[in-house]
């Protein structure tokens, strides 16, 4: 049946409604990083010109250089880690047959409904103890901890969705369990993998509680949690906190802009029958 | 927190398809890849899957787990974090019913998941129900990335936003001075009486498109002859809302609950950058307080019990939501 | 190359279930044997196995001599071509042939040989640098087989490799496969469910039924001296017909009439213990003629009338039913191939057909085995 035009222009007028609801605020931010930084509200419409030196200034005043590049190291290190962790176990879980599968499976599972408030003060303490509290450690292996109980799942789909006769030809081949891996299944999962790393990636840049917990020395600081601390510094000067909002949140918009499909795809991934 | 609920989405995922696959595991173990081998070369190949699993467990046993189990340990205790702590048992349990700064952050909980998720889900479910076999629209991807956006954004630059937003000299009371409605201006986070619904005003902004991403894949999903063979019985929209979209969409509504309500439970960064707590203890919810106990009240048994027990609280919801959408099957 | 052995070798699954039970079946060095069988016959289970992608639950399994029941697939030096083919999609078909020969450590410059000779024999060379998904089925199949070829391994494995083809693209890779097999004088333990496939291909065929090995010999033996029921109705196209039958001094009575016996069935019915008494006997349709069969025994003739005629150019399938007997039996369908000048075999007519108590094959009603062959070990 075919769609009346009316239909069809409330379907756009809806979405749109609901697009513009949604994107509002955040051209707001732009708008008022753009802004005149001497004013004392936030300036949501793009009167005043532009101004890019609220970007320079809260660049240099928030020592952002020195909060991304801490985000930046965190959040690689944690997606390349538990990447390569959710791989092997994923392909275990998968392709081998050992005693505890299951009850492995199931307990690995669970770590994708625990929230980190459940865990993140004995984390402290945990790190606290080891020395590890004010390091990047603190904040790559505990959130390695629980992104890889979705890494795994997700992998573990993968694998499964494979014909098995490819594994089994790989087998007769001559191939062992890390060749017939590495050669023959990761070069099909590409875009598993690229959907996972980008999911653990925004996680673990958009991280704010692991962060507040673990670090005070503001050298290993990561982005969102200098964008609260400069917040507090700098209250009502709305325009420098619009811009230092705005970097904060640029590289994972960027990427989400780039990887669009990956990223609803793994978010919904349990939404839509497959 | 935002991180954390996005994981929820394969939560659903998880528990449906195990349930579904069913059989004897033995059977399903044997049919994929390299076979189960007797002897040693049986036991060779179990102890590859081990050094395969070992990375994983690993970092999960000790950065989770043990955490976990820790976290349940030090909430039997009263424990300031420095001198050694005194049992309490379940003390810290009760007085999440009894302590009314407690119990108020768990019904300003509640409130929050009506504007999470209760508000969202309805909104997405009546415009699901406007938008009609909406996948023959053009620019469909446009209106998902944009619609999608607040899921992707940091937490703390969304707080930061509304917080802009909502400030006194901010955009919406000016909107509300031009409309004519000046008289409504408010502080609307720092008023004893706004400050929560403005929280979670933030909340359904941030859920609204994910609602709509998910239900719109959703009516894709729903055959276009169900609509057609409504049509022809003679039921008019609403009808057809409740007769094909509403049930199409009982597997989306069952996750966009799930991925909601844990988003409300878990908005510990969105509290912390806007209102503290406050004003008072306006704002206060359970995940705000796991932090203020063990790091500015100094009662870190309390603040482990508040945690387990949220815990508890999504897993608890998520089987029962999980249990709603087997049955669907 | 070398032969393969299975000696007494059973699968049994978890559950229970059995998928082979007892299989004592040779392949001999350079022979192509084919195992057929309807589905859940156990014929890929036990190909499987050859494998070493099935584990053995009892018996031994023994290729050149030696016992691999323990060995790794990749230990066995066999190689095997899938029903799907499972070409690995990221890699060319170059890739693709020479992958098992690169993980073996053979140097660049022979795998680069070895692959292009293959790809010679198999007409694939202006395809070796492009992708399974740019190549048509039977591109694929060759590819498959290109992968197994280039290994010069001690058996090749093929597991139903001609089902995903159309017809006629099946007819001509049938007849690929056996001038390579005779080229390449390799073992072949070949499955298939396609009974054509096995007769035209097999220098031996092997039945399967439920696990259980029915018969083994080449082609022409199966189909004129089957083993049993199940063998004598499972090969040939069409089936062999049958009929119930009751033994009596001098012939058989059926529900088309009374008919004698040859001398050898006479004598095989008196060896055994069902003289007198109730048999099933089967009669292939080309035993079924308009011609009085060339014969001194008093052959049956019998009317038939045709309830639907297969014209199939140089011959008629002509089904009808043959009177039931006792009366509340099913009529049983039946068809006779007919050659030669027919005339118009429009339903309802009435055929004068003979019998030809040559083609007969008597199988005892409880064990199925045929009286005139020795049942299958």
């Amino acid at each position: 049946m075919r769609l009346t035009r009316n239909e069809v222009a409330m379907n756009y007028a809806v979405l749109g409604f609901f697009a513009l609801l949604t994107i509002f605020p955040l051209i707001g931010l732009v708008s008022s990083a753009l802004g005149d930084p001497s004013s004392s509200t936030p300036q949501f419409g793009f009167g005043d010109g532009i101004h890019l030196s609220n970007f320079s200034d809260a660049w240099k005043e928030g020592h952002f250089s020195t909060y991304l590049v801490s985000s930046v190291i965190v959040s690689t290190s944690a997606t390349v880690l538990c990447c390569f962790v959710s791989i092997l176990s994923g392909y275990a879980f998968a392709t081998m047959e050992f005693r505890g599968r299951t009850v492995l499976f199931a307990l690995l599972v669970m770590g994708i409904v625990v929230p980190s408030e459940a865990v993140v003060v004995p984390q402290y303490f945990e790190l606290r103890d080891l020395g590890l509290t004010d390091t990047y450690l603190s904040l790559i292996l505990p959130q390695t901890a629980g992104i890889l109980a979705f890494g795994t799942f997700w992998m573990r789909n993968f694998f499964r969705s494979v014909p098995r006769a490819l594994v089994d030809a790989a087998a007769v081949d001559g191939a062992n369990s890390w060749q017939t891996l590495w050669r023959v299944l990761m070069p099909i999962g590409k875009p598993a993998l690229l959907t996972m790393a980008t999911l653990a990636f925004m996680w673990t840049w958009n991280e704010f509680l692991l962060a507040l917990v673990m670090i005070t020395k503001e050298s290993v600081r990561t982005a969102p949690l200098g964008l609260s601390f400069f917040r507090g510094a700098h209250l009502t000067e709305y325009s420098l906190l619009s811009a230092a909002a705005l970097i904060v949140a640029a590289p994972v918009v960027a990427l989400y802009f780039f990887f669009q499909r990956h990223f609803i795809a793994g978010m919904l991934s349990g939404a839509l029958k497959e | 927190m935002q991180v954390a609920e996005q994981r929820d989405a394969v939560a659903g995922a998880a528990a449906a398809p195990t349930a579904r696959k069913g059989g004897p595991e033995a059977a399903e173990a044997e049919a994929y890849g390299i076979p189960r081998r007797r002897g040693r070369a049986g036991r060779r190949q179990q102890s590859i899957a081990y050094v395969y699993l070992l990375p994983a467990l690993a970092i999960y046993t000790l950065f989770l787990l043990v955490p976990l189990g820790h976290s349940a340990w030090i909430s039997l205790y009263r424990w300031d974090g420095l001198s050694p702590g005194t049992w309490v048992g379940l003390h810290n349990y009760a007085d999440a019913f009894t302590d009314p700064q407690l119990r108020a952050s768990f019904v300003h909980s509640l409130v929050l998941i009506v504007f999470y998720a209760i508000i969202p889900v309805g909104i997405g479910l009546l415009l699901a129900g406007v938008i009609v076999r909406a996948p023959r629209l053009r620019f469909l991807s446009a209106f998902r990335v944009v619609l999608f956006l607040p899921q992707v954004v940091a937490s703390v630059v969304v707080a930061t936003t509304w917080s802009m937003i909502m400030a006194p000299e901010g955009v919406l009371n000016d909107v509300l001075s031009a409309v004519g409605l000046g008289s409504l201006t408010n502080d609307w986070l720092g008023d004893f009486s706004t400050a929560l619904p403005a929280v979670g005003l933030i909340g359904t902004w941030t859920e609204i498109g994910l609602c709509l991403v998910l239900f719109l894949a959703g009516i894709g999903q729903i055959p276009r002859e169900l609509y057609e063979a409504a049509r022809l019985d003679g039921a008019g929209p609403v009808a057809e809302f409740f007769a094909v979209t509403l049930p199409g969409l009982r597997r989306q509504v069952v996750i966009a609950l799930a991925l909601t309500v844990t988003a409300a439970l878990r908005n510990f960064d969105v509290i912390f950058v806007t209102t503290r707590g406050g004003p008072g203890t306006a704002t206060t919810v359970p995940a705000f307080q796991v932090y203020h106990q063990a790091f500015e009240a100094n009662a870190v048994g309390s603040a482990s019990a508040i945690g387990i027990t949220l815990l508890v609280i999504i897993g608890v919801l998520v089987a029962a939501i999980n249990r709603l959408d087997v049955r669907d099957s | 190359m070398a032969g393969i052995v299975f000696d007494d070798v059973t699968k049994r699954y978890p559950d229970g279930t059995q998928a082979v039970s007892g299989l004592d079946l040779e392949v001999a060095d350079g022979e192509l044997l084919i195992l057929v069988g309807p589905s859940g016959c156990g014929k890929s289970t036990a190909l499987r196995m050859v494998a070493g992608l099935e584990e053995v639950s009892d018996g031994a399994l023994r290729i050149d001599g030696r016992v691999v029941n323990d060995l790794a697939p990749k230990d066995r030096d066999v190689a095997m071509v899938f029903q799907n083919y499972a070409l690995y999609p990221q890699m060319t078909v170059r890739q693709n042939m020479g992958f098992a020969l690169k993980l073996a450590k053979v140097s660049k410059a022979e795998v680069d040989a070895k692959v292009r000779e293959a790809a010679e024999v198999l007409d694939l060379t202006e395809h070796l640098d492009r992708r399974p998904g740019a190549l048509s089925g039977g591109q694929r199949q060759r590819v498959a087989m290109g992968r197994a070829i280039v290994r010069a391994p001690k058996a090749f494995l093929m597991d139903e490799p001609l089902s995903n083809l159309d017809a006629k693209l099946r007819v001509q890779m049938r007849a690929s496969i056996a001038h390579l097999q005779d080229r390449l004088g390799s073992t072949m333990l070949y499955v298939t469910h396609d009974q054509v496939e096995a007769m035209t291909l097999g220098d031996r065929v092997a039945v399967m039924r439920g696990g259980v090995l029915q018969q083994v010999g080449p082609p022409k033996v199966l189909y004129q001296r089957p083993a049993n029921v199940f063998v004598a109705g499972f090969i040939g196209s069409p089936p062999m017909n049958f009929l119930p039958g009751e033994l009596a001094d001098d012939g058989l009575a059926t529900p088309l009439g009374f008919t004698p016996l040859p001398d050898d069935l006479r004598q095989a019915v008196a060896a055994s213990t069902l003289a007198g008494r109730a048999v099933v006997a089967g009669i292939r349709p080309e035993h079924l003629t308009r011609q009085r069969p060339d014969t001194a025994l008093p052959a049956l003739r019998f009317a038939a009338t045709v309830d639907l005629a297969e014209e199939l150019g140089a011959e008629v399938l002509a089904h009808f039913s043959a009177p039931p007997a006792p009366a509340d039996l099913p009529d049983r369908a039946l068809v006779a191939r007919l050659t030669g000048a027919t005339g118009e075999l429009a339903r309802g007519t009435r055929l004068d057909l003979w019998l030809d108590p040559h083609g007969l094959e008597l199988f005892d009603p409880e064990t199925g085995y045929s009286l005139r062959t020795a049942a299958p070990a």
